[in-house]
């Protein structure tokens, strides 16, 4: 029997990648991720003071994140990704949705060959311990 | 307007619309086949029975068999027929006969099938469906109870307590006491439609729906 419900994922997924340009990356790799941010204008604070709109006009940027595929997980609509990177000795790690309307771009930066399929033995490691050896596309 | 379909449930998974994500159920909508409509003249009501699923002929009673065929157009002498061949593709019966209230039911015959395009994106629907069964289940996981502390050396621990005072000395109706629980008719009110695939013959309808998978749902409108 076919099976309905993966037919529909894949259904969904296609047509959110419709706009998009997703490089086919795998766990290891580095890419770099275009988000999709939104300023409002003004601090947090200041919107909670002034409910409506406080006169400065929203802009919509796409932000670069860069940084090592630790995991991948779900398939085909529901799946996300995992993205580490260090900046100024603080790991940081965003998990983003792969078929969500804030990623827009992903591009392979650098591919790297691994043998696991989640790298948190990296949360420990720094500086040259912390290097995936890198592969061919 | 008022009207109903019979679906399978296949499913959830989750879609961005106008860039929110939705959890939704799959439902699939096999062909509904117009079985028998009823009039307000001679029964008093209206309504339309659809049957779902094709199953084969042998399947069910005779008098269920031949009030199927009888939808699409044959006699009694032509079901015998087919009956003695033992071996034919022209009868069948339905797993799923179930009948819905419409309100308008001149457009429908005996033999019509109904489609799905009168579902459409936005629409609130009602969904029942049979809940999964969960066997024979204690107070706690059926009724919600609290059950006693888990330390200080107790042994009341997932026990009902008290059922009653010694006035009036009987259990009163209706007390909540272990049993059997799940495959119970559920019924979801307000659920709004998310997305219609009508070449795929797909139903999504935002959050969950009772029922394991592959369990029949009616969806009514």
């Amino acid at each position: 029997m076919k099976d309905v419900l993966k037919e529909i994922k894949e259904h969904y997924s296609q047509e959110a990648k419709k706009d998009k340009s997703i490089a086919d990356f795998s766990v290891g790799d580095t890419v770099k991720v275009w988000v999709t941010v939104v300023e409002t204008g003004g601090t947090g604070k200041e919107k909670k003071d002034k409910k409506k709109d406080s006169g400065k006009e929203t802009k919509v940027r796409q932000q670069a994140f860069q940084g090592v595929v630790i995991k991948r997980s779900g398939e085909s609509c529901e799946g996300t990704f995992t993205v580490r990177r260090v900046s100024m000795d603080v790991g940081i790690e965003r998990t983003f949705p792969l078929h969500g309307p804030t990623v827009k771009k992903v591009e392979i930066i650098k591919k790297g060959v691994v043998r696991r399929s989640k790298l948190y033995y990296l949360r420990g490691r720094k500086g040259k311990a912390a290097k995936i050896k890198a592969g061919t596309e | 307007m008022k009207l109903g379909i019979i679906g399978t449930k296949k499913g959830m998974t989750q879609i961005y619309k106008d860039g929110v994500k939705i959890p939704v159920t799959v439902i699939q909508v096999e062909p509904n086949f117009v079985i028998q409509v009823k009039k307000k003249e001679k029964e008093g009501y209206q309504s339309v029975q659809l049957g779902s699923l094709k199953n084969k002929w042998y399947r069910g009673t005779k008098p269920v068999l031949v009030h199927v065929m009888k939808a699409f157009g044959m006699s009694n002498e032509e079901i015998e027929k087919e009956i003695e061949k033992r071996n034919s593709d022209k009868i069948f019966t339905f797993r799923v006969l179930k009948e819905f209230l419409f309100d308008d039911t001149s457009a429908f015959k005996p033999g019509d099938e109904l489609d799905i395009t009168k579902f459409g994106a936005g629409d609130k629907v009602t969904i029942s469906g049979t809940s999964k069964g969960r066997g024979f289940q204690g107070v706690m996981k059926r009724w919600g109870a609290h059950g006693g502390p888990a330390a200080h050396g107790t042994h009341f621990l997932r026990r009902p307590g008290s059922i009653g005072a010694s006035t009036p000395s009987r259990v009163a109706k209706g007390r909540h006491m272990p049993g059997h629980m799940g495959v119970d008719k559920v019924t979801l009110r307000n659920i709004p439609v998310v997305d219609v695939l009508t070449d795929k013959n797909i139903i999504l309808v935002k959050g969950g729906v009772p029922g394991p998978v592959n369990g029949i749902v009616y969806l009514e409108k």
